[in-house]
Formats: structure tokens, C-alpha cells, sequence
């Protein structure tokens, strides 16, 4: 009664995949015409436009927020697994710690929601600062 | 039989752990950064082989979601969302001594827990009674929601106290962008002469962000 026998097919499921995208890669190469390779060709598709600068640009990292949500959920939903498949979902005693467990991090989630749009920058308030620190630029401009 | 099993273990052991060891030092000396968070994502779902290894399926489907599936996606996300961490790659250490030292340190602690854990078999230790509960998703549920149920409300109360903390980070940052603080920061040492403005100080501030939202885990 070994666990790592059960996981056997998974193994060998896994060398198959492996095998896959090997030979995909090897048809591709061997099936496609061999052109000489320029910086043209190799640029970014951009719909026929020049492209403008790297293609990896940041956003506001406060979107950093919803992964850290889903992480949280995520453990929520591991440890509710684990006790909605073994025989204590019937105890009473058991269900109130469950809802205890709950209730604590969809507290959490609830005021991070609720909170999220207050603690993001919003338009009008990225179009004040903009005009402040132009009207700021301008003025020291028109002195020098 | 029985030594086939554990000639048979210990190559799957071997397998593993050199697999995961590769993928590690990927993880690390890769120059991409995004390439070094997928690979630490592979290395993650390698280290549930060894928690399979060691029949505990619940430890090896957790690493497999919150580290395959959440830790790696907030890496990715802190990459692709923060400012100049694409160009950048992990820690460089400059001087090649120092690299020397780094290596000489890493490799002590290696061959010092190994020594410790030959030297004290704590394997030997367990009682052999204990052993069915690893497998038992059963026993495990029962010890852990039946008798332990407030190491669960502790993890909760973590969770949440880390989701306030990076909503407040989050805060912090919009209130500084609206009303910035232009005060002298610079701390009264005579040979650094410019003072630190709230603009220059902002990869401090982002890099304390990324470490305090990992630690949500």
C-alpha cells in the first residue's frame, strides 16, 4: 500500500507530455521554411504598427491585491476540503468552528472589498495630480 | 520484496530531490525573472513528489495549490505589476568572494543538517503507531478539525490580519501619491550630503511591499 505505486500513471502521463511537446517542437522545426532571421522578423506583431518600446509594461500593482485574495481563499478552500470529505461535516461541535473558520477570512475579503475602491488612485484624482504637477512645470518653465 | 521497496524508494527519492535541486538553481540563476518564477512553480509541484514520497496526499494537493497555484501567481503578478522588477534580476553578488563565501555558507548548512540528521535518526523516533494517520484523510480531519480545530481559527485570524495589512500598504501608497512628502528623510550621516526626497525613496517603499504581501501566505 505504497502511495507513490498510485502515482505511477501519473508519472508515466507526465514522460508522455514531456515526449509531446518535444516531437511538437521537432515536427515545427523540421516542417517550416528556413528563412534568414532580421530584427524585422523577429519584432513584436504589433497589427503592422511599429512597435514602441519593451512589450512587458507595469501596471498599478495595487492589482496585487485580487492574487493575495485568491491565495487566502485558496487555503480557506484546502482546509474546508478536508473536512467536508471526512465524517465530522455532521458534528455540531465541528460545523461552528467551520463557521468560525469562515466567517474570520470572509470578514477579511468583505472589507478588503469594500475598502479596495477608496484605496485605489481613481480618474479625477490621477487627472488633479496630473494638472498640478503641469501647472507646477509650466510655472517653473515661464521663471527660467 | 522488502529490500526491492527500499531500493526502489530511494531511487525515487534521488530522482526527485535532483530534480527539484535543478529547478531550484534555475529558479534562481535564471536572467529572466519571469522564467525564474515558472520555474520556481515547477520546483514547488516537484517538492509535492517528495510529500507523495512520504505518503502524506493532503501536504502534496496543499503544496500543489497555495505554492503551484497561488505563491507562483502572486510572483508573476508582483513581476509583471511592479515597476522595473522585469529588468531586474535576483540578488547579484558582485564580488566573486563574496560569492565564494555564500557558497561555502550554503554548503555548511547542507552537510551540518545532513551530519544532524544522521547523527539523531528522529525517523526512529516516532512511534510506529502514528503511521496510518499520514495516509488517513480521515484520522487526519479528525485531529485536525475534531481535537485541533484552533490551530485553523490561528491560521484564519493570519490571513486576515495579513489581508488588512496589504490593503492598508495600498492605502499608504495612494495617500503619499496625493499629498507627497517632500521633508528631509536623510539621516544625519556628514559624507552623505543629498538629501533622500519622497520620489528617490520608492523602490525602498515597493520592495518592502512585495515582502510584506508574500508573507500573506
Amino acid at each position: 500500500m505504497r502511495l507513490f505505486i498510485d502515482f505511477v500513471p501519473l508519472l508515466l502521463w507526465m514522460g508522455l507530455v514531456t515526449a509531446l511537446v518535444i516531437v511538437m517542437l521537432l515536427a515545427s522545426w523540421v516542417l517550416r521554411p528556413h528563412v534568414l532571421q532580421n530584427s524585422e522578423k523577429t519584432s513584436t506583431y504589433e497589427c503592422g504598427e511599429e512597435p514602441l518600446g519593451p512589450a512587458r509594461i507595469s501596471f498599478p500593482y495595487s492589482y496585487i491585491i485580487y492574487t493575495v485574495l485568491f491565495l487566502v481563499v485558496d487555503v480557506m478552500g484546502a482546509f474546508m476540503w478536508l473536512y467536508a470529505v471526512s465524517a465530522l461535516r455532521t458534528s455540531v461541535f465541528v460545523v461552528w468552528q467551520v463557521v468560525v473558520f469562515a466567517a474570520v477570512i470572509m470578514a477579511a475579503v468583505m472589507f478588503v472589498l469594500k475598502i479596495l475602491p477608496k484605496a485605489q488612485m481613481t480618474g479625477p484624482e490621477v487627472v488633479a495630480l496630473y494638472e498640478a504637477a503641469k501647472e507646477q512645470a509650466t510655472g517653473l518653465h515661464s521663471e527660467g | 520484496m522488502q529490500e526491492a521497496e527500499i531500493l526502489f524508494e530511494n531511487i525515487e527519492f534521488l530522482l526527485i530531490a535532483g530534480v527539484v535541486i535543478v529547478l531550484a538553481y534555475l529558479a534562481l540563476e535564471h536572467r529572466d525573472i519571469v522564467y525564474a518564477a515558472f520555474f520556481f512553480g515547477f520546483m514547488a509541484t516537484g517538492v509535492a513528489g517528495i510529500f507523495i514520497l512520504l505518503e502524506a496526499p493532503f501536504v502534496a494537493g496543499l503544496q500543489i495549490a497555495i505554492y503551484t497555484g497561488g505563491i507562483t501567481a502572486l510572483i508573476i503578478f508582483g513581476v509583471l505589476l511592479i515597476p522595473r522588477a522585469q529588468d531586474s534580476t535576483l540578488e547579484v553578488l558582485h564580488s566573486p568572494r563574496m560569492r565564494k563565501v555564500g557558497l561555502v555558507l550554503s554548503i555548511s548548512v547542507v552537510v551540518i543538517s545532513a551530519l544532524i540528521a544522521l547523527l539523531f535518526p528522529w525517523q526512529e523516533s516516532i512511534p510506529p503507531e502514528h503511521i496510518p494517520l499520514s495516509q488517513s484523510l480521515e484520522g487526519l480531519a479528525e485531529w485536525l478539525w475534531g481535537t485541533h480545530a484552533v490551530y485553523l481559527e490561528i491560521i484564519a485570524m493570519l490571513l486576515f490580519v495579513g489581508l488588512v495589512g496589504s490593503v492598508a500598504i495600498i492605502r499608504m501608497e495612494k495617500e503619499e501619491q496625493l499629498r507627497p512628502r517632500t521633508e528631509d528623510f536623510s539621516l544625519p550621516i556628514p559624507e552623505e550630503s543629498e538629501p533622500e526626497s519622497a520620489t528617490s525613496g520608492m523602490p525602498v517603499l515597493e520592495a518592502r511591499d512585495v515582502k510584506e504581501e508574500k508573507e500573506v501566505e
